[in-house]
């Protein structure tokens, strides 16, 4: 009897050791070590987004980001890029957070809005949740983000925000008709090759949701300025050129006329809560992406150096 | 209270009112070794629901929600994997019913008894769930045979196949179970109509032939006649079956091909399992899931051998309490986040 409680307190101690230990090399997060990286080289500007800041097209011989051009063009700012594939809106909020909490705060950030990132096949695609990832930045306890996976395991943390099962039914919308579910949109093996039947199908999911008020990730784009505003950090965003040609092409006058309600939508958003707001989504022509038929916004060289002159120019511009 | 002894409330075993009422008299005192025996036999419980069960679920439930779209050797592999998963379910949760009654100083029956090492199905119902194997014995194997003894083998032949149509109703009110439980009983009919040519076949052969070859056919048995047990509905359990042995006859050509040719690419193909989980190659997964079959394999090969809690006990602390770090930690880490509820609570 002595003795268990004599080992208790040591057995628990070791296990919360080795949890540590093992958390840190067998699940690192070395995305976390950059932006506090950033934070103490002091990056005056911290440069969120998902692929389309670094994705270039072939035949780029410059293979800048758009994180590096605009730091090229605007010589008196120091960057950090923080950009990542299928980075949201609703994981910038945490990043904000974690931001608003440190003793050095970069006096301001820049955050893209991509339109696509709302459809069901982003926004509710259970592989870019990121939950992980906005635990990391939103949890006050020191070390407590080692425990991450066991307080999930154990429900204490909720990691399943979406499962596959339900991601499948969640249903696909033109405007505010259903036209189907996820399920018959979203499988690799159908859109293998790509054919006009297809590349329509593509779009219609990708962007022709009516945006609503109180989509999950407008309401974080919303509390992320109110923690910009409370940390005195500024926020310069923008909304991501995307392939308006092809949209048209297939989808008729419908596809640039719902792409303006939703892009308007965003940015009367964003000036509700007195920011500027960036509407780059008309900015560039069918040229400048690097996936001809499928809706991915990533651009070519020309492209880039568009948006980055954008931002220095609305943004930087002393 | 007998009903509401809570290990034992939600899925056995089906503990009988003259085992379990005399000990809510008895005085049950703290004994240090017992807490921590059952204490272990929780843990190993929870390590083959959580770490073992769990993970294969994550696999098995994306082919059987969608079986149509997966290749023979996938399907194939979702059933071994559900026969894995199923005993590490339900003999975890009965683990852990036994070891929380054991802390409490209760006893509860034994529900399995390494049912993978049977040689035959007969032998495998007298190891798989014996609870309930017990209790349709007593009460509807045995009456049947002693009203219809008179038919000799035909009267326990008809006593079979009502006993595991009863085994197959009770997992559910639907033909798929209902089947599941006949097949169970026609087959457990042939060992029985046939067991004095196969005594005379095995004799032709070493012992241990016999023992492996009668392994193989119980195990593969059991994994087919799973696929009424999961599947949603009759028409779809026809399609896995069919397609699981495609994928057998595949991988055999596959493999026959590359021996031939001596090349690996004629099996690769039947190798790519794992694209219900990635749509790449999925080494990791691959990886994952034999290190986990491994843990499978020698937790129970150890546990028939030895006993794993008293082998793991008479080991040096510093060495026991590495064994119970890596168990929680492992469950810890490579737990799975969605909710997998235990398979027999639905019966």
């Amino acid at each position: 009897m002595k003795n268990f409680f004599r080992a208790s307190p040591l057995f628990i101690f070791l296990l919360f050791v080795f949890q540590i230990i093992l958390d840190s090399f067998l699940m690192p997060f070395p995305r976390f070590d950059l932006l506090n990286n950033y934070l103490s080289e002091q990056k005056q500007i911290i440069y969120l987004g998902d692929s389309v800041i670094f994705s270039g097209a072939n035949g780029d011989i410059d293979h800048s980001s758009i994180a590096s051009m605009v730091e090229r063009l605007s010589k008196e700012v120091t960057i950090g890029d923080y950009s990542s594939p299928a980075y949201n809106p609703w994981l910038y909020e945490g990043i904000m957070e974690y931001l608003s909490r440190q003793q050095y705060k970069p006096e301001a950030v820049i955050l893209p809005v991509n339109l696509r990132s709302f459809s069901p096949l982003w926004e509710d695609n259970p592989m870019y949740q990121f939950e992980k990832e906005r635990f990391y930045f939103t949890s006050q306890v020191p070390l407590l983000y080692h425990f991450y996976k066991p307080l999930a395991v154990m429900r204490a943390v909720n990691a399943n925000t979406i499962s596959w099962s339900e991601y499948y039914k969640i249903p696909v919308f033109y405007g505010d008709k259903g036209v189907g579910i996820v399920k018959d949109f979203d499988d690799e093996k159908k859109f293998a090759s790509s054919t006009e039947e297809k590349i329509r199908e593509k779009y219609t999911a990708s962007y022709m949701f009516n945006l609503k008020k109180d989509d999950r990730n407008l309401r974080a784009i919303e509390r992320t300025l109110d923690l910009s505003t409370r940390a005195g950090i500024k926020v310069y965003l923008y909304v991501t050129p995307l392939d308006y040609v092809v949209g048209e092409t297939y989808l008729g006058g419908d596809f640039p006329e719902q792409i303006q309600t939703n892009a308007k939508l965003v940015c009367d958003t964003v000036k509700a809560k007195g920011f500027q707001c960036l509407d780059l989504s008309f900015g560039l022509s069918h040229e400048n992406f690097s996936t001809p038929d499928y809706p991915v916004e990533h651009l070519g060289q020309e492209g880039r150096l568009y948006v980055a002159e954008q931002i220095s120019k609305t943004f930087l511009k002393k | 209270m007998h009903f509401m002894f809570f290990p034992q409330l939600v899925a056995g075993p089906i503990e009988r009112p003259q085992n379990l009422l005399h000990q809510f008299y008895e005085q049950h005192s703290f004994e240090w070794e017992r807490v921590t025996h059952g204490l272990q036999r929780m843990l190993f419980g929870f390590v083959k629901k959580m770490l073992i069960a769990d993970n294969l679920a994550v696999y098995v439930n994306a082919v059987y929600a969608n079986s149509h779209g997966y290749s023979g050797m996938t399907i194939f592999v979702a059933l071994f994997f559900f026969a894995i998963e199923l005993y590490c379910d339900f003999s975890g949760y009965a683990d852990i019913a036994i070891g929380s009654a054991e802390v409490m100083g209760f006893r509860l029956m034994e529900n399995f008894h390494f049912p993978y090492s049977a040689t035959t199905v007969t032998k495998f119902w007298r190891k798989w769930h014996i609870s309930l194997s017990d209790w349709v014995r007593d009460y509807i194997f045995t009456p049947i045979v002693f009203r219809w003894r008179s038919f000799s083998k035909i009267g326990v032949v008809g006593a079979l196949i009502c006993s595991f149509s009863f085994v197959g109703l009770w997992h559910g009110a639907s033909w798929n179970y209902v089947f599941f439980g006949l097949l169970n009983g026609l087959v457990l009919s042939v060992e029985l109509l046939t067991s004095s040519i196969r005594r005379t076949l095995s004799s032709f052969f070493p012992n241990w032939v016999s023992e492996y070859f009668g392994r193989i056919y119980t195990f593969l048995f059991w994994c087919f006649s799973l696929a009424f047990f999961r599947a949603g509905n009759f028409n779809d359990s026809l399609f896995i079956i069919s397609n699981a042995f495609q994928g057998i006859m595949g991988f055999i050509n596959g493999a026959f091909l590359s021996v031939l040719n001596r090349s690996i690419q004629p099996i690769l193909p039947s190798l790519r399992v794992m694209e219900p989980l990635t749509t790449n190659k999925g080494h990791g997964y691959l990886f994952f899931f034999s290190v986990i079959l491994f843990l499978f394999f020698v937790m129970e090969w150890i546990d028939r051998r030895w006993g794993l809690i008293k082998s793991i006990g008479k080991l040096p602390t510093f060495i026991r309490w590495f064994v119970f770090l890596s168990f929680l930690l492992g469950i810890m880490n490579f737990g799975v986040t969605e909710e997998i509820p235990f398979i027999y609570f639905q019966f």
